[in-house]
């Protein structure tokens, strides 16, 4: 009994000897356990935070995207062509970047496509929009019936937001080309246009719903833009005749609205005949039945003024000086008007978005009873004229000593030999209450653009910042096509990109 | 019945007892002027007196009277018309119809009169020193008169120098009628057309502009070479006057156009771009997409029309893109437009529709395929023929007209309204879903 109690005694110390190290073992195994399980859930909870992480990059890449497409459309309103930053060096926004892509469809409509990119989120939106009818002015140089442009005409074009004629033009006539000015020169047109490039000086819109007849001859005739005649029609040009625009037809005719004629408070006639005293029209919104200036004698419109006229004549060596420096100045003729040969018609501001003759005279009637009816509206002055001519129901010759600067349009426009016309840019932009807002036609989501910034999948910002970029903030970024501000770095950039890629 | 023959026998009767009254009394008046010696010019004026005054004298009469006089009344005559064409000349229609009774009265008579007598007189403005009105006289009567044996002399009547309008405007009206006449007036148009004077050739192309035929646009073609003042006029003609001709539109016009394409003619490349589109000439689109690259912005902007314009895609101005769109195509062309011809030429309709909705999508060459597939519209399955009226409104080629308005009359509704939808589509036009009202409608096809 003692011995097999001693036997159990020493088998239980040398079980007990045995089994000292097994808790151990056990405590390893339930730490890995446990140690496995913890990186299991770690793995998991960071996979989970990476995926919630990449879901809000993905998100805040949609809004940036969204923010993106809002900023072109901005653009697009303030008379930009909708391009904003571009693949290599996107516009900064917020934590991400985006760029946006604007691309001419024809017939007015254009495409945006903005790629966003937040983090290793990325989303690419477009949204294609429709232009907006642009103001007559736009039209530039335009014959509702005909064009006929005479021997020696230049007609070229300027943007009086970015200074004067002369500092746009070094060289009247200047070479082929243009500089790739108006972008949207083509065919329709986006949003009130766009001046030329910063390299060019803008160009000039030549347009008719019918043919446009330049015969030429001896003396060169140079248009330096567009000369787009109607639907169906054709540009007919003589020797000597250069157009560095397209003369591709319009796809639509251009319609040009009726002129209302505004009741103001009658104010009766003016017959102005006294040489020495100008008469001087101050700032008012009246309707006068006529207002003639008599040989020799000036009269002088001061701004802001709204004026109607039954007729309007000015005699030979009467001067007529619009003075447009404090305001815009209308002059609206219903009836009749008649600015002889030898008469002054000139302007003292050198903006032409502040004066206009707006001509709603159709009639040809004979007034000085010799049996020839006079036709309704009739300019043979001379002078320097800043503003815009609007004839929708008369047809209007420009002699050659009136040289204009802005736009005219009228039913039947005639160019006279010799003479010089300037299209302001300036007058494509949507004056209040005339222009409304781009339409949008359609939304969708698009494939990611191939562009190593976006399938690199890394933060964009801190890829600029490890190649010493700063990306322009995105209402800066804003640049026409053929302008890119950014065009000397792309290629370096792009290679910097690529590299540390 | 016979009562009405009677009565028809009975009118014709009287009616000639009085035409033959008044040849009568006329030739009485005659027999009397001629007893009284007057001089020639006296009576040709009393003749035409009468006319104008007497509504009851038929101007064949009348115009009798005059045939009747001696060969010396001639110049008479013609001075008469000088003077009736100057006094007509304000009220002149513009097809040169005559606008009095004394004005038709004459034209009778110079067109009864033969050639061989008539030809001497009507030189004579160009011989003597002679007026414009001269001129014009014998311009008016040659537009009656003239056969294409005559085109010289009409040229020589209508240069003067310095140019004068009107009678650039006379020899428009004369080579209008002229050519509505003769047909041989064409190859003598092409023999005289280096040597005339600007103004001339500028008449020559108005006046084949106006006819609207194939002959027309191939001589417009031929003459290009020849041309260097008017090219660019000559191209814009002919671009304008192909958008009335059936399509596809000759190779040998093509090719005449699209050298000056090629050879990027300075002299008038502008015209030339826009001429291959109007021609809807798929050969220049190479040259077209280069042209995307011009560095002159207005080329580039002409280019792009074209392209939009035989293609009917709306591509912007990448040549990337196009370049691209291009290469597919003539792939599309090179390996599976034999395998889709078979298709649209098999029996089974199910073949058929696979090559139709696989032609739908393609862009080059589409007169040619338009070609092929109008066939299909007036399919008896009414399947196949309503797909390939879709297909053809996806083309939008003015050759489907025709097969399209064939398809206006086909059994099947469904058919009839693809067709009909694919007309609207094609050539903008809201007409009623009649083949009559279609088909009276001048589409130019």
């Amino acid at each position: 009994m003692a011995i097999r109690r001693m036997r159990a005694g020493v088998k239980s110390r040398s079980d007990r000897r045995n089994q000292s190290g097994t808790a151990i073992v056990a405590a390893l195994v339930v730490v890995t356990v446990v140690s496995v399980l913890s990186m299991a859930y770690l793995q998991l909870s960071m996979s989970k935070n990476r995926e919630q992480r990449s879901s809000v990059d993905a998100k805040r890449a949609f809004y940036i995207a969204e923010a993106g497409l809002a900023e072109a459309y901005a653009g697009l309103v303030a008379g930009k062509s909708g391009n904003v930053g571009n693949g290599t060096i996107p516009a900064r926004f917020a934590n991400g970047a985006f760029w946006v892509e604007s691309v001419d469809e024809g017939d007015g409509r254009r495409t945006l496509t903005s790629t966003g990119m937040c983090g290793t989120g990325r989303s690419a939106l477009s949204v294609v929009v429709e232009n907006v009818p642009e103001p007559v002015g736009a039209l530039g140089v335009f014959g509702d019936q005909g064009l006929f442009v005479g021997e020696g005409v230049l007609i070229d074009g300027y943007d009086s937001r970015r200074g004067t004629y002369g500092s746009q033009h070094p060289v009247v006539v200047g070479g082929g080309g243009g500089g790739g000015g108006g972008l949207l020169g083509g065919v329709g047109g986006l949003v009130g246009g766009l001046a030329g490039s910063e390299e060019g000086p803008a160009e000039s819109r030549v347009g008719c719903n019918a043919d446009i007849v330049l015969p030429g001859g001896l003396a060169a005739t140079h248009i330096d833009g567009d000369a787009q005649p109607g639907p169906g029609s054709s540009v007919l040009r003589g020797l000597g005749v250069t157009i560095t625009g397209t003369t591709a037809p319009r796809t639509k005719s251009a319609e040009l609205p009726v002129l209302d004629v505004p009741s103001l408070p009658l104010a009766g006639d003016i017959d102005h005949s006294t040489v020495r005293t100008p008469l001087v029209l101050s700032p008012q919104e009246s309707s006068f039945g006529a207002l003639r200036v008599r040989a020799g004698a000036s009269a002088v419109i001061v701004g802001p003024a709204k004026l109607v006229f039954g007729s309007l004549q000015l005699d030979l060596n009467a001067t007529l000086t619009i003075d447009a420096t404090n305001g815009p100045v209308d002059l609206y003729v219903s009836d009749y008007l008649n600015m002889a040969a030898g008469s002054t018609y000139n302007s003292t501001s050198h903006d032409p978005t502040g004066v206009s003759l707006l001509i709603a005279a159709s009639q040809s009637i004979d007034r000085n009873r010799d049996g020839i009816p006079e036709p309704p509206a009739r300019i043979q002055s001379s002078g320097t004229f800043y503003g815009s001519v609007y004839a929708p129901a008369a047809a209007l010759t420009l002699p050659s000593q009136l040289e204009l600067f802005g736009a005219v349009a009228a039913k039947q426009l005639t160019i006279g030999n010799g003479a010089k016309l300037h299209f302001d840019r300036a007058l494509c932009a949507p004056q209040n209450g005339d222009g409304a807002l781009p339409q949008m036609l359609c939304w969708r989501l698009v494939e990611l653009p191939d562009v190593p910034l976006v399938q690199m999948r890394l933060d964009p910002l801190s890829v600029m910042e490890l190649n010493g970029i700063t990306p322009t903030v995105s209402k800066d970024a804003h640049y026409d096509n053929g302008d890119d501000p950014l065009a000397g770095v792309v290629g370096v950039v792009l290679r910097v990109i690529q590299g540390s890629k | 019945m016979s009562a009405t023959t009677a009565s028809i026998l009975a009118r014709v009767v009287m009616c000639a007892a009085m035409l033959a009254g008044s040849v009568a009394a006329v030739a009485s008046e005659r027999a009397d002027d001629r007893s009284s010696g007057r001089p020639v010019a006296e009576r040709v004026q009393r003749i035409l007196t009468d006319v104008s005054l007497d509504p009851g004298l038929a101007v064949e009469v009348a115009g009798q009277e005059l045939l009747a006089l001696a060969d010396s009344a001639l110049p008479a005559i013609f001075d008469a018309f000088c003077v009736v064409i100057e006094s007509t000349a304000a009220s002149e229609t513009a097809d040169g119809a005559p606008t009095n009774r004394t004005e038709s009265t004459l034209l009778y008579v110079f067109e009864h009169t033969p050639a061989a007598r008539l030809t001497p007189l009507l030189a004579s403005p160009v011989t003597a020193e002679s007026s414009v009105r001269a001129r014009l006289a014998a311009l008016r009567i040659l537009a009656t008169t003239a056969s294409a044996r005559d085109f010289r002399l009409i040229c020589r009547l209508a240069t003067t120098d310095p140019v004068d309008s009107s009678l650039e405007r006379a020899l428009e009206t004369t080579l209008d009628a002229l050519v509505g006449r003769d047909q041989a007036i064409f190859s003598v148009l092409e023999r005289a057309y280096p040597t005339a004077s600007v103004g001339v050739r500028r008449v020559f192309i108005r006046v084949l502009s106006r006819t609207h035929t194939r002959d027309s646009l191939r001589l417009l073609s031929r003459v290009l070479y020849r041309e260097d003042e008017l090219r660019p006029l000559l191209l814009v003609t002919i671009g304008r006057m192909s958008c009335d001709l059936p399509r596809p539109i000759g190779e040998d016009v093509l090719s005449n156009v699209r050298r000056f394409l090629i050879e990027a003619d300075p002299l008038a490349l502008p015209e030339v771009i826009l001429a291959v589109g109007y021609l809807d000439d798929d050969e220049s689109i190479p040259q077209l997409i280069a042209l995307l690259r011009c560095p002159r912005r207005g080329l580039r902007a002409n280019a792009l029309w074209s392209l939009r314009r035989i293609t009917g895609l709306g591509i912007a101005e990448t040549p990337e893109r196009w370049t691209t769109w291009y290469q597919s195509e003539r792939e599309w062309w090179q390996h599976e437009w034999p395998s889709k011809l078979a298709g649209l030429r098999s029996a089974s309709p199910d073949k058929a529709k696979v090559a139709l909705m696989e032609i739908a999508t393609r862009h080059l060459f589409r007169h040619a395929l338009a070609k092929a597939v109008v066939e299909l519209a007036t399919h008896d399955d009414a399947g196949v023929a309503t797909l390939a009226c879709t297909t053809l409104a996806q083309l939008a080629s003015r050759a489907a007209v025709p097969g399209l308005i064939d398809a206006l009359d086909h059994d099947d509704a469904i058919v009839r309204m693809a067709a009909w939808n694919a007309l609207r589509a094609i050539t903008k036009k809201d007409l009623p879903p009649a083949a009559v009202a279609w088909s009276a409608a001048k589409l130019g096809s």
